[in-house]
Order: C-alpha cells, then structure tokens, then sequence
C-alpha cells in the first residue's frame, strides 16, 4: 500500500481490498458446504459423524451472512471516501478491524467444526448471557459482541468521514442501511424464554436485515456503481433512490408481519402480513427499472462491460428471488400450507444470491481492477471469463430455484395437502430425484464461481484501449 | 388578475413537486389500495358481521373527521398559491391554519380510539375491528406524517425558504397532504357509511 | 377566476359531497353505487383541484384518477356480489 495507485481516488479506498478477497475466500467455503449439505440431502449419512449436517448447514448459513458483511464493509470503505471526497478517518482502524472481523470469523467457524455445539456453549460460557442455539444467531455470545465492536468501530470510521466530507444522497443512505444494521443486531442478545416471544423478535433481526435496512445498503451500493459506469447525472440518479428506499421502508417494515403468521402472535398479523408484503416486490421491481434505464440513459460506454452485467443481473435477479419468489408464499392462506417446506428455501437461495451476493459482487467487479491497479477494467480475457461466471453462476442459482420450487411443491402436496399425508421422512423419499438434480445445479455453480475466482489472476496485464466513443442514447 | 395567477401556477403539462414524491404517492396508493380492497371482499364475505360491528362507529364524527382533513387540504392548497404570488408570511400563516384544521381530526380520531378501546372493540374484537384498526390506524399514522411535513413547511416558509421560482420542496409536501385526503375519502365511505 | 377562489369552490364542493355521503347512508342501503360514485366525485376534486392535475401531464393525471374510479368499481362488485 506504499505505493501510490493512480486509480484510485484517494488512498485510503486500498483498505476494500483485504475484505473484498477474504468475503470471497469465505463465499468459496459456503458454497463449498453448500455442495456437502446438497449431497447428504440424498446420501443421508455423507460425513457422519465428522460433519452432520446440522453442522454444515450452520456453517453454509453463517459464512453467508459473515462474507456479506464483509462485502458490505468493503465497498462502505471503497465508496464513501469517494463520495465524501475525502481520505478514510482512520485507514489504520479499518484494518486493524479487518483482522479482528476476520479473526472472530474463523474461530467461530473452527469452533462450530471441531467442537460440538454444545460443547462450544460451554466453552464460550453462553449461561452468563444465553444467546445461541437460533439458526442464523448461533454465534457464541462472545462472537455476537465481537460483531459489535467491529460494527461500532466501522461506523465511527465511516461516519467521522462522512461529517468531514461531502454529504451525498448515496452515502447517507448507505450509512442509514449500516447503522440500521447494527442496531436490529442488538436484538440477537434479547432471547426471552417464551418460544412465540422469542421468535417474534428474531424476526427483527433476520427480516428487517435483508428486507429492511440491507434493501438500503444494496440501493446505495448500485446507485454508486451506475453513476460510475454510466456517466447519469447525480441527481437522476438520487431520485430513484429516494423512491426505492421508500418504497422498501414502507413494504418491508411493516411486511415482517408475514412471519409471525403461525409462531403464535395474534391473528391481526395474518392481515397485516399479507397486505404489506404483497407490495415487496415493488421496490425491487424499481431497482430493475432504475438499472436498466440508467445504463439505457450512459453518456459513456464503460470498459468494465462485466461490471454493467453484474448491475443489471443483481437487480433482475433479486426481483424474481426476492420478490417474486417472496410473495409466491406470504399470502397467510398460501403461507398456511407452505411455511418451512422446500419452497422457503428456493427463496432464500434465490433471494440471498440475488440481491446480496450479487450486489456484492457488483461492485467488487467495479472496484477490484481499481484496486488492482489495472485501470477501469480488466483485460479481454479476464472480463470474458467473469463474464463465464456470472452466467454459470446465475444460471445454476435459477436451476437450484426451480428444482427446490417443484420439491416444495411436491412436498407441500403430500405432506399438508393430501387427506392422509405423509410423515416428513415419507415425503422426502420422493424428492430423491429433485434433489439429485440440485446437486448438480449446485456442481454448476462451484464451476461458475471457480471461473469468477480464476478472473482475478490477470497479473501485469494492463487494460490499455483507446476510450471508446460515447454512445448517442 | 385572472392572467398574472394562471402564470404564477403550475404551467400547462407541468408536473407540480418533485417526481420522486409522485413516485412515492404511487407505491403509498398501491398499499392503500390493497388494504381497501381487503375490507371490501372481506366485506363481500361477512356481510352480517360488518353492518353490526359497524351501527358501533358514529357516522357523524366521521363527517367531521372528514372536513377537518379537507380544510387542512384547502389552507394548504391556499398556502401554495401565496408563495406562488411571493407572499411567504402569509403562506406560513395559511400553513399553520392547516395544521390546526389537521389537529381536529386527531383530536376526534384518538377520542373514537379511546371510546371504542373502553368498549372492548379492539384489533382482536373480530374481523371488521381487525380490518378497521390496520387501515385507519395506517391512515392516522400518514396523518400524522403529514402534519409533521406541514409544521415543517410552516416553519421554512415563515424563515422564507420558499419563494416563487424556489417552491418544489413545498409543492411535494403539500401533494403528500392531499394524498392523504385522497385515500380518507375513498376510506371513509367505506368504514363508516357503506353497507 | 383567481386560483385561490377556485380552491375555495372545490373545497365546498367537497363538503357538500362529504354531507351528501351521510344523507345518502341515512336514505338507505340500497344507495351504495351512489355513495361509491360521490366518493370517486370528491377523489377526483382533490386529485385536479388540489393536486393541480387538471394541468399535469396526461399519464399522472390518468393514474390518479384512474386510482379511485378503479378503487371503487372493485369495491361495488365485491359489495353487489355478497347481496
């Protein structure tokens, strides 16, 4: 980091790289489990005793939410000293940070591994301050507080520069998306003993992330990568946003109310459930207009051609997932018969690749070659075999939905439907063939993200083009 | 007269306030929208049980409800037009005049909420109570917004932040007000009146 | 006619229409379109009146309007067929 890099605005921005990589690294491991989990699925004792698959969908789940957060700390710390045109408060705190993020990550996923989950309870003493053993939040207490103070230090670093700085609608709303973030997490340490109670605000950590206040990160992040790719003015650009943000904070708030339909909360949420959540897709709906007309709109024909696709795949995609695939069951008749079967989960890979792991991904592909050092865009070579990945990748998470959707389905029909239904055992003896076919959309998405991975190994291979000529819209 | 004041207006194909706002109101609309339609089909479905739950809600402070919004859209509307013409004192005092007419419609609102609380006739009374309360209470919710966003305007305006080219902040939220009239009158016929 | 007089008119327009609302109701069940109807009228006053939409570009002008007159037909045939 001594040396200067001309492609960066200010130096301080280096300091996205080190999360940029290691999300990546741990995105690698999730769906490494993910193809584990996908094969007990049909080879029920696979790695028996070694890794159960408890275990391993733990550690799916939690390396996803950890290699998000990294995604989103990297690109708060590429854009808003960009956007508060100003150097980072404090590029030293970012990565001493770093390490202990990262540091607190692995430990507590060697912990889930080696120990037993128990065992890690007692380990970490989780008596003093119970708050593990709820899926997503099995972190030991200690990790939950690590979080914490990493999360603070972040957001003083990031909010001593944007007071410094330049208040930008795209970073305000960022630093909104990732103070809300923080805050629904200090829900994880109330665990009340009543079931329907304890529930009732896990929700609030899990729901309003991903359709509340990560909606936000997510607007803020893909506003920042279109202004860059497309040359739109600002304020075009603003608008939108404000209208998307509105739109998710209205919808998604109140639309928690789709999961307290059977956790023993009273009737009222069936309604309010319903009614709210039907309107979610609308703010995606909007993200894929925003995208697609403001990359209609450029006043300039960007060379990072991967980086445009990313944008414009990562809302379409999360529209279908999120939206789409959300409200296919948040209707409480719907939702009657089809809550926690395998159409949940066609939703949140759907939902999670989409809007999260894409927008990641967004705006890694802008950023890394700047990072790098290579200029605005990587080589021919590399671009089209990110490109390859993308494809792979998006093509696999749809057939993963598609073969998930009609397993749920099946399930739905002889588990709940029938007028003698089937245990659940009984059931899943007859989704073998569906989730043979999983595995294999999950093999093309190992093959997808392999090929994204092997695009970063251009070395030395700078991008020169003369600047192509701006497009007439 | 009659000229100079067409002028000062929105001109012709022009679209008052921001878009952003328009686009907001939209989305509002559409959950308003649904919410409407929810009481009506279920409605549709429990006829008997709506007309008795609803000879418990007092139709005539509805009505009163439902001036006191429309005066608070006729002194906002009236308060516009006096920025328009350069006239800003004049337009915060037609402002704060909104926000009084506003503050009759919480006062009659929360006191129905109270009588029908004292009354058993909760969100979980029955269906009709379920539906009411969600959709009136979502309105009073917006209603509140929106008397905020006018003590706000009533204050830039009185410091002058608005003048006649410089007006879009007050426009949008003058239109948020007016939405919110537009949604109570389609409600309130339709909590109160229709059977 | 100066604007802020035709603001004037439409509000009492929508007062009358707002006391016609609970005269019909007291006339009898049977008025309910009629009740819709007077409904979409004061819908429509706020929308061109208040919101100044008479002059807006046609397509918001046609959304906002079109927002309650659909409201209501929707809500007419759910109530016409629980008779």
């Amino acid at each position: 980091m001594s040396m200067a890099n001309p492609h960066l605005k200010f130096a301080s921005q280096a300091v996205a790289k080190p999360y940029f990589v290691f999300a990546l690294m741990l995105f690698l491991g999730q769906v490494l489990f993910g193809l584990i989990m996908g094969l007990q699925y049909v080879i029920g004792d696979f790695l028996f005793p070694v890794i159960p698959f408890n275990v391993a969908r733990m550690v799916h789940t939690n390396l996803l939410i950890v290699w998000l957060l990294f995604g989103f700390m990297g690109a708060a710390y590429y854009l808003v000293p960009e956007e508060a045109d100003r150097e980072l408060h404090s590029p030293k705190l970012a990565i001493v940070l770093f390490w202990v993020f990262a540091a607190a990550g692995v430990l507590t996923i060697l912990g889930y591994l080696l120990v037993p989950y128990a065992g890690l309870a007692r380990l970490t003493h989780n008596e003093l301050l119970p708050t593990m053993g709820r899926e997503f939040l099995e972190q030991p207490t200690i990790t939950k507080m690590g979080i914490v103070v990493v999360c603070l230090g972040f957001l003083y670093n990031i909010g001593m520069t944007l007071l410094k700085g330049r208040k930008t609608t795209v970073s305000m709303v960022m630093m909104t998306g990732l103070i809300g973030l923080a805050v629904f997490f200090l829900f994880s340490f109330y665990n009340p003993g009543n079931l329907a109670r304890d529930k009732f605000y896990w929700w609030w950590v899990v729901h309003l992330w991903v359709e509340g206040v990560w909606e936000l990160i997510m607007g803020s992040m893909l506003a920042f990568v279109l202004i860059k790719i497309t040359g739109v003015d600002r304020e075009v650009v603003e608008k939108w946003l404000y209208v998307i943000i509105a739109m998710a904070l209205i919808t998604g708030i109140i639309g928690t109310g789709h999961h307290f339909f059977w956790i023993g909360a009273p009737e009222v949420w069936l309604w309010v459930g319903s009614i709210f959540s039907a309107m979610e897709p609308l703010p995606f709906l909007a993200m894929v207009m925003f995208a697609f007309s403001m990359v209609k709109k450029r006043r300039r024909q960007h060379p990072n051609r991967a980086a445009t696709l990313w944008a414009k795949g990562t809302t379409v995609t999360a529209f279908f997932g999120a939206g789409v695939w959300g409200f296919l069951h948040t209707l409480a008749p719907v939702n009657f018969y089809t809550h926690g079967t395998q159409l949940t989960a066609a939703h949140g890979h759907l939902a999670f690749y989409g809007a999260y792991a894409m927008i990641v991904m967004t705006l890694i592909s802008y950023a890394m070659p700047r990072l790098r050092g290579l200029g605005e865009a990587g080589d021919e070579r590399s671009q089209s075999l990110e490109i390859w990945g993308f494809w792979l990748m998006t093509l696999s998470m749809v057939a993963i939905t598609l073969f998930l959707t009609a397993a749920g389905a099946v399930q739905v029909y002889l588990q709940r439907w029938q007028v003698e239904p089937l245990p659940f055992m009984g059931t899943v003896e007859h989704l073998q063939v569906l989730f043979w076919a999983r595995l294999g959309a999950g093999l093309g998405f190992f093959a997808g993200l392999l090929c994204y991975l092997l695009s970063f190994r251009q070395r030395g291979r700078a991008a020169l083009r003369a600047p192509a000529p701006v497009v007439p819209s | 007269m009659s000229t100079s004041a067409e002028s000062a207006a929105a001109a012709p194909g022009h679209l008052p306030g921001d878009l952003a706002m328009w686009f907001f109101m939209l989305a509002e609309l559409s959950v308003f929208a649904l919410l409407i339609l929810a009481f009506a089909v279920t409605q549709a479905i429990k006829p008997q049980m709506f007309s008795d739950s609803r000879l418990l809600l007092d139709t005539s402070t509805g009505l009163a409800m439902t001036l006191g919004l429309l005066t608070a859209g006729l002194f906002a509307a009236l308060a516009l037009e006096q920025v328009r013409h350069s006239r800003p004192r004049r337009g915060a005092a037609l402002l704060l005049g909104a926000l009084l007419a506003a503050s009759v419609y919480v006062v009659l609102k929360l006191s129905e909420y109270r009588h029908l609380l004292a009354s058993g006739l909760g969100l979980e009374h029955n269906t009709f109570f379920t539906l009411y309360w969600i959709l009136t209470g979502f309105h009073f919710l917006h209603v509140l917004l929106g008397m905020v966003i006018l003590g706000w305007l009533a204050e830039r305006c009185r410091r002058g932040g608005f003048d006649a080219d410089k007006r879009s902040g007050l426009e949008s939220g003058v239109l948020y007000w007016h939405m919110v009239d537009l949604v109570w009158v389609v409600l309130f016929p339709l909590v109160y009146v229709l059977d | 006619m100066p604007v802020s007089r035709l603001l004037i008119l439409c509000w009492a327009a929508l007062v009358t229409l707002s006391v016609c609302t609970v005269l019909l109701a007291h006339a009898g069940a049977s008025l309910s379109i009629a009740i819709l109807l007077v409904a979409v009228g004061k819908a429509w006053l706020i929308a061109d009146g208040f919101m100044e939409l008479r002059r807006a570009p046609r397509l918001w002008r046609r959304l906002m309007l079109s927002w309650a007159l659909v409201l209501a037909m929707l809500v007419g045939v759910a109530l016409v067929l629980s008779r």
